[in-house]
C-alpha cells in the first residue's frame, strides 16, 4: 500500500490528539495526483476532504484492510507493523510544532525518489518526497 | 450604553479602592486610557475573575492582584462576524475565561492553573503539559471578536498576562521591527558557545510577534531564554499562527509570565490557547514553557547566569565547562552537509546529533545509532539536526 503523511521537521503528527497542521493545498494535491483510485482515510481526517467525499472512502480500519496499490492517508496510526508499505508520500510544513505523536516509519528502509517544494495556502514552503521501498 | 458606563466607572472605582486595600501595587493604573471604560465593568475584584467581557481582572497568583487594561488594539476591536452587526450589544465580548466546564471537561479545581509546586524541574523536556491540555479558555458562542491585552508592569517592572483572541485581524502586516530599546525585568547579556545564536537571553514576546504584530511593547517581552523563546514558545506559535491563517479561524490565547516571589526573570511561562469557531477542535493545549537553558545555570532573582555541566542546569564542573565550550568552539568548524562525518541517530525521534551532543548521551540504547556519512543522506531519510548540538 502507499502511504500519505504530513509532518513537522521533528517528524511529529499530532499533538494532544489534534493534527499538528493543515493546508487545502496538500489535500488539493493528493486530489489531483489520483488516478482511478480513492483515498482511505479514518474519520479522524474526514473533515479534510469534505470538498472531496468523493474521492475517498472512510474506514477508520483503513490500513488493515488496505491492499495492494491503495492508498492511504495516514494521520493519527502506527505504521511500523504493517511490512506491506511499497510506497509513502511525505508532505513536510518545514515548520516545528509541538508533537506527542511521531511517525514511526523507518526512513531507512525506504529511497527518496522524488523531492519537490511548493507554496501552500498557509505555509511558505511545503516539500513534497517521494518514497519507495528499498 | 451611557448607563451602563457609569455604572462600569462606578464599578471601576470601588476596584481601584479595593486594590489599593489589600496592598498591592498595580503598576500602571488601570483607568489611565480612555477606552477602558468597559475592562472594569466586574463587581468583584477576586482572584482570576474575568468580567462579561473576557475581561481579565486579576491575575493568577493568589496575593497578586492586578487589574488588566486594554491595550490599544482594544479600541480596534471589532466583530469579524458581519452578520452579529444586529447582535445585542449587552453580549458585546462573546468570550469568556471560566472555570466551570471545557470540552466537557470539568475544570472547576483551577487545575488549569500553572503551579511551580507541582511542575517538575526541568529535565530537559521544553515544556510540561498542565490539566490534560485542557486550558481555563471557554469560548460561548460564535460572535468572536479579536482582542489584546496586556497587562501593566508590576512594582518590580515584570510583565503580567497576556491575553488575546488572536485572528488574522491581529497578525502583523508589517515587518518586524527593533525591540532592543526594551529591557525587561532581569535583563542581563550573556553570551555561551552552547546557545543557540550565543545570547542567552532573548526579549521574549509573550505573545508572539508573528500571531499579535506586538513589537517592542514592554508589557509583552520577558527575558527568556533562547531555549524557551525557540524550543519552547515558538512551535506552539508557529501551530496557533498556522492554523489561524488556514481556517480564518480565531483562537483564545493567553501566556501568563510565572515568577517565583520577588524574582525578576520568569521561571516560565504558561500558555493556553483554544480555538473558538471549532469549540477547540482544531486548537486546544496548555502548558507550561521552561524558562531554562541546557548547560546554564540562571539566578532568576537576578538574571545572572553560568555554564554547568548538564543539560539541566545543575551541577557545576569545571572540566567538563572547559570541554563543553571546546567541543562546541570545534564542532563549529565541521564541514558542509556534503561530507562525511560521524553522527549518533536517534532512530525513533528521527533525530542527528554530534556525538559530543549531551543529547545523544542520555539516549536510549535501543534508539541510538551510531552513523558515518553525509547528513543529507541522512535529511534525505527524514532525519532532522538536533537544535542543541546544531550538527
Amino acid at each position: 500500500m502507499k502511504i500519505i503523511l504530513c509532518l513537522d521537521d521533528n517528524n511529529g503528527m499530532l499533538f494532544n490528539n489534534r493534527r499538528q497542521s493543515r493546508d487545502k493545498t496538500v489535500i488539493e494535491d493528493i486530489i489531483s495526483n489520483l488516478k482511478n483510485e480513492r483515498v482511505l482515510i479514518s474519520s479522524f481526517s474526514e473533515k479534510l476532504f469534505e470538498e472531496f467525499s468523493d474521492s475517498v472512502t472512510v474506514d477508520d480500519d483503513f490500513l488493515k484492510n488496505a491492499s495492494g496499490d491503495n492508498i492511504c492517508f495516514a494521520e493519527n496510526q502506527p505504521l511500523k507493523h504493517f511490512e506491506n508499505i511499497t510506497e509513502i508520500t511525505v508532505y513536510r510544513w518545514n515548520r516545528v510544532y509541538p508533537a506527542d505523536f511521531y511517525c514511526d516509519v523507518d526512513f531507512s528502509k525506504f529511497s527518496l525518489i522524488s523531492e519537490t517544494e511548493f507554496k501552500g495556502n498557509s505555509h511558505d514552503k511545503i516539500t513534497k518526497q517521494i518514497f519507495i521501498k528499498r | 450604553m451611557k448607563n451602563k458606563k457609569l455604572i462600569g466607572a462606578i464599578i471601576a472605582i470601588f476596584a481601584a479602592v479595593f486594590v489599593i486595600g489589600v496592598g498591592v501595587s498595580t503598576g500602571d493604573s488601570s483607568v489611565e486610557n480612555g477606552s477602558t471604560t468597559e475592562v472594569n465593568t466586574s463587581t468583584t475584584v477576586l482572584h482570576g475573575v474575568y468580567n462579561d467581557e473576557g475581561e481579565l481582572i486579576t491575575t493568577q497568583g493568589e496575593n497578586d492582584v492586578v487589574v488588566s487594561q486594554n491595550a490599544e488594539k482594544i479600541e480596534n476591536v471589532l466583530n469579524s462576524n458581519t452578520a452579529s452587526d444586529n447582535k445585542n450589544q449587552n453580549n458585546v465580548g462573546s468570550v469568556e475565561v471560566t472555570n466551570s466546564v471545557i470540552d466537557g471537561i470539568n475544570n472547576s479545581n483551577k487545575n488549569y492553573k500553572a503551579n511551580l509546586k507541582n511542575i517538575p524541574a526541568f529535565s530537559g523536556k521544553p515544556y510540561y503539559v498542565i490539566n490534560g491540555n485542557v486550558p481555563g479558555l471557554k469560548s460561548d458562542n460564535q460572535n468572536v471578536k479579536y482582542f489584546e491585552k496586556y497587562s501593566p508592569l508590576d512594582s518590580f517592572g515584570r510583565c503580567g498576562v497576556a491575553y488575546a483572541c488572536l485572528g488574522k485581524e491581529t497578525m502583523p502586516t508589517e515587518e518586524r521591527g527593533e525591540i532592543g530599546q526594551v529591557k525587561p525585568s532581569g535583563w542581563k547579556t550573556a553570551k555561551y558557545n552552547c546557545v543557540d545564536g550565543k545570547y542567552l537571553f532573548n526579549r521574549c514576546h509573550l505573545i508572539g510577534f508573528q500571531l499579535s504584530g506586538e513589537n517592542a511593547n514592554n508589557r509583552n517581552l520577558i527575558t527568556g531564554t533562547r531555549y524557551m523563546n525557540v524550543e519552547g514558545m515558538l512551535p506552539f506559535e508557529n501551530m496557533v499562527a498556522d492554523y489561524i491563517k488556514e481556517t480564518g479561524n480565531h483562537v483564545l490565547y493567553r501566556v501568563t509570565p510565572i515568577f517565583q516571589g520577588d524574582e525578576l526573570v520568569a521561571r516560565g511561562v504558561q500558555m493556553e490557547a483554544y480555538s473558538v469557531e471549532d469549540n477547540g477542535d482544531g486548537i486546544c493545549f496548555n502548558v507550561y514553557c521552561y524558562n531554562n537553558q541546557p548547560s546554564v545555570k540562571i539566578d532568576y532573582a537576578t538574571g545572572n547566569s553560568e555554564l554547568v555541566d548538564d543539560d539541566t542546569g545543575n551541577k557545576t564542573t569545571t572540566e567538563k565547562r572547559a570541554e563543553k565550550t571546546t567541543s562546541v568552539e570545534t564542532s563549529s568548524g565541521s564541514g558542509s552537509s556534503s561530507q562525511e562525518a560521524k553522527y549518533i541517530l536517534n532512530t525513533n525521534s528521527k533525530k542527528i546529533h554530534r556525538p559530543t551532543c549531551s543529547s545523544a548521551k542520555k539516549m536510549k540504547e535501543s534508539n541510538k545509532q551510531e552513523y558515518t556519512g553525509s547528513k543529507n543522506d541522512l535529511l534525505a531519510q527524514g532525519y532532522t539536526a538536533c537544535g542543541i548540538c546544531n550538527p
